[in-house]
C-alpha cells in the first residue's frame, strides 16, 4: 500500500484560511442583499432586450459584408436576360457632350421648354472666360 | 478726241479689273465665322441679366431701357453681328456630321442669345425715336434667324422659328406707330429676306443621322459601340425596363437594319408630307405619327419625333407673318373686315381682330397652336 502523497499546496491553503479567519465578517444585511439582487436582475433584463448584433459589432459588420457579397453574386445569375442588362444599365447613364445634337435631341424629347432651357444654359456656359493666369500682362 | 476716248476706255477697263480683283481677293465672309467672333466678344451676363434678356426679347416682360443699356455694352459684338447678318456669303457652320449625334451645335444657343440682343437693339432704337435704325436691327434679327436655321436640322429649325417669332412680335409691338411710308418700306425689306428654312428641309437634312447609325452597325471599320451609345441614349432617363430590353434585342446583329429601314421610310414620307398644304399635311403627318407609335420596332417608337407638332411650327410662323403683313398694310386703321381678308396658313380661315378694353388690338387665327393655345399677334404695346 502506497503512503499518501504529501500535498504541496497544503501549507499555503492553511495560511490563507488563517488570514481569512482574522478578517471580521459583517452581519448579514438583507436590504443591501435585495437592492443588489434588483440591480443585477435589471441589468440582465436590459441586456436581453438588445439585439444580439448590438453587443457584437464586429460580428454584425461581418454579417453585413457577407450578405452584400451574396446579393451581388446572386443578382446577375437571377436575371432572366443574360446579356441584356449590359444595355439596360448602360442606358441609364449615357453621357452626352454639352451643346451636342444628342443632348439637344434628348432635351427636345422632354418638350420645347426643356430644349430652350438647355440652349439658355449652354449660352451661359460656352466660351467661358480663360484662367486668370492669362490676365497677367506679358513681360 | 479719239485719244480722249481711248484714255477713258482704258481707264474704265482698269477700274473694272481692279473691282473684280478686289472681289476675288476679298470675297464676302462666311457669316458663321463672323457670328463666332461676335460671340467671342460678348460680355458675360449675370443670371438675372440673362433672364431679363430672354424675357424682354420675347416680349414676356416690358422693355426696360436701363436694363437693355446694361446688356448692349459690347459695340464690337453688335457690329460683328450686323456684319454677319448682312454678309451675302452662304452661312456654313461647318457641322462635323461624321461625329453623328455627338456633333457639337454650340452656335444654336449663342445665336439665340445674340438674336435676343439684336431685338433689344431694335427696342432701344425705337425707344429713342430712331425708327430706321430699329428696323435695321429687326432685319438683322430676321437674317440671324435664317442663318441659325442653316444646316437643316430639326433643332436648328426650332431655333430659327423661335428667333423669327421674337422678331415678328417685336415688329408688331411698334408697327402701328409707324407712318405709312415706314410700314411700306419695312414690308418691302421683308420681301428681300431669303425664305426661312423649311421643316421639310430639316427632315431631309436629318437623313444623314440614320445613315450614320447604319454605318456604325454595318461597316467593319466603324465603331459599333458609338452607334449603340446613341441608341441607348434614346431610352436613357426614366424609360421602362422593358423598353431597354426591347432596344437591346434590336441591337442584335442583323436586327438593327430592319428598324432603320422602317425609320428611313417614315422619315421620307414625313419629309414629303411636311411640304404640302396643312389640309393635306396634317392627316398624313398624324397617320405617320400613329404608324410610328404602332411600330413593332422599339427604336422607331422611341426615336421618331412627333411630326405633326414639329411641322405645325412653320404654318404657325407663316400665319404670324400674314398677321404682321396685315398690320403693316393697314396700320392703326386695321379693322375686323380688313383682317378677315387675310387667312391663316393652316386651314385658310380668315383672321380675327379683337379689341381689348384698353384699346389693344390682337389678331387671332381660328387654328390653335400649340394645341390648346391661341395663335395670336398683339399689335401695339
Amino acid at each position: 500500500m502506497n503512503a499518501p502523497m504529501p500535498d504541496d499546496d497544503q501549507p499555503m491553503r492553511e495560511a490563507l484560511q488563517r488570514d481569512a479567519a482574522r478578517v471580521p465578517e459583517p452581519p448579514f444585511d438583507s436590504a443591501l442583499h435585495h437592492a443588489t439582487m434588483r440591480r443585477i436582475r435589471a441589468l440582465e433584463t436590459r441586456e436581453s432586450t438588445k439585439p444580439w448584433f448590438v453587443s457584437w459589432p464586429a460580428l454584425a459588420g461581418a454579417a453585413a459584408v457577407l450578405a452584400a457579397t451574396i446579393i451581388v453574386l446572386w443578382i446577375p445569375r437571377a436575371s432572366p436576360h443574360g446579356a441584356a442588362p449590359v444595355v439596360a444599365t448602360a442606358a441609364s447613364a449615357i453621357p452626352s457632350a454639352p451643346a451636342s445634337l444628342l443632348s439637344y435631341q434628348a432635351a427636345a424629347r422632354e418638350g420645347e421648354a426643356a430644349l430652350f432651357a438647355a440652349l439658355d444654359r449652354d449660352a451661359a456656359e460656352l466660351l467661358p472666360a480663360s484662367s486668370p493666369v492669362f490676365n497677367t500682362a506679358l513681360r | 478726241m479719239k485719244t480722249t476716248l481711248l484714255i477713258l476706255a482704258l481707264g474704265a477697263f482698269a477700274l473694272a479689273s481692279t473691282l473684280r480683283a478686289e472681289e476675288t481677293t476679298r470675297p464676302p465672309i462666311n457669316p458663321a465665322l463672323l457670328y463666332w467672333q461676335a460671340a467671342a466678344v460678348l460680355p458675360k451676363l449675370t443670371d438675372d441679366q440673362a433672364k431679363d434678356l430672354g424675357a424682354m426679347a420675347s416680349g414676356k416682360i416690358p422693355f426696360d431701357a436701363a436694363k437693355a443699356q446694361g446688356l448692349l455694352t459690347s459695340e464690337s459684338s453688335l457690329r460683328l453681328m450686323q456684319k454677319a447678318a448682312n454678309s451675302t456669303a452662304p452661312c456654313d457652320w461647318g457641322l462635323p456630321t461624321e461625329d453623328g449625334p455627338e456633333m457639337a451645335l454650340p452656335h444654336t444657343s449663342k445665336m439665340l442669345e445674340m438674336a435676343s440682343l439684336a431685338i433689344l437693339g431694335a427696342e432701344t432704337s425705337f425707344a429713342s425715336g430712331k425708327t430706321k435704325e430699329g428696323l435695321d436691327w429687326l432685319l438683322t434679327t430676321q437674317r440671324m434667324a435664317r442663318h441659325a436655321g442653316a444646316g437643316d436640322l430639326l433643332i436648328s429649325n426650332l431655333v430659327q422659328f423661335a428667333i423669327e417669332t421674337n422678331a415678328i412680335r417685336a415688329a408688331a409691338r411698334h408697327c402701328l406707330s409707324w407712318d405709312p411710308e415706314t410700314r411700306q418700306s419695312y414690308t418691302a425689306m421683308l420681301q428681300t429676306l431669303p425664305p426661312l428654312h423649311t421643316t421639310q428641309a430639316a427632315y431631309r437634312g436629318e437623313h444623314w443621322l440614320i445613315d450614320w447609325v447604319e454605318r456604325k452597325f454595318t461597316e467593319p471599320a466603324e465603331s459599333k459601340a458609338d452607334g449603340e451609345k446613341f441608341l441607348q441614349s434614346i431610352v436613357a432617363g426614366g424609360s421602362k425596363p422593358e423598353d431597354k430590353e426591347a432596344l437591346a434585342a434590336e441591337l442584335a446583329p442583323g436586327a438593327i437594319q430592319a428598324a432603320l429601314a422602317e425609320l428611313r421610310s417614315l422619315q421620307s414620307r414625313t419629309e414629303a408630307a411636311a411640304g404640302k398644304p396643312w389640309s393635306k399635311a396634317e392627316p398624313e403627318l398624324k397617320a405617320l405619327d400613329e404608324e410610328a407609335a404602332r411600330s413593332s420596332h422599339f427604336l422607331v417608337r422611341a426615336s421618331y419625333p412627333t411630326p405633326a407638332s414639329v411641322a405645325a411650327k412653320q404654318y404657325a410662323i407663316a400665319t404670324m407673318r400674314t398677321m404682321l403683313d396685315a398690320a403693316l398694310q393697314h396700320g392703326p386703321q386695321l379693322d375686323a373686315a380688313a383682317a378677315a381678308t387675310y387667312h391663316d396658313s393652316f386651314d385658310g380661315e380668315p383672321l380675327l381682330l379683337k379689341k381689348a378694353g384698353d384699346g389693344a388690338l390682337t389678331l387671332f387665327a381660328s387654328h390653335q397652336h400649340p394645341a390648346g393655345k391661341d395663335l395670336s399677334l398683339q399689335l401695339g404695346k
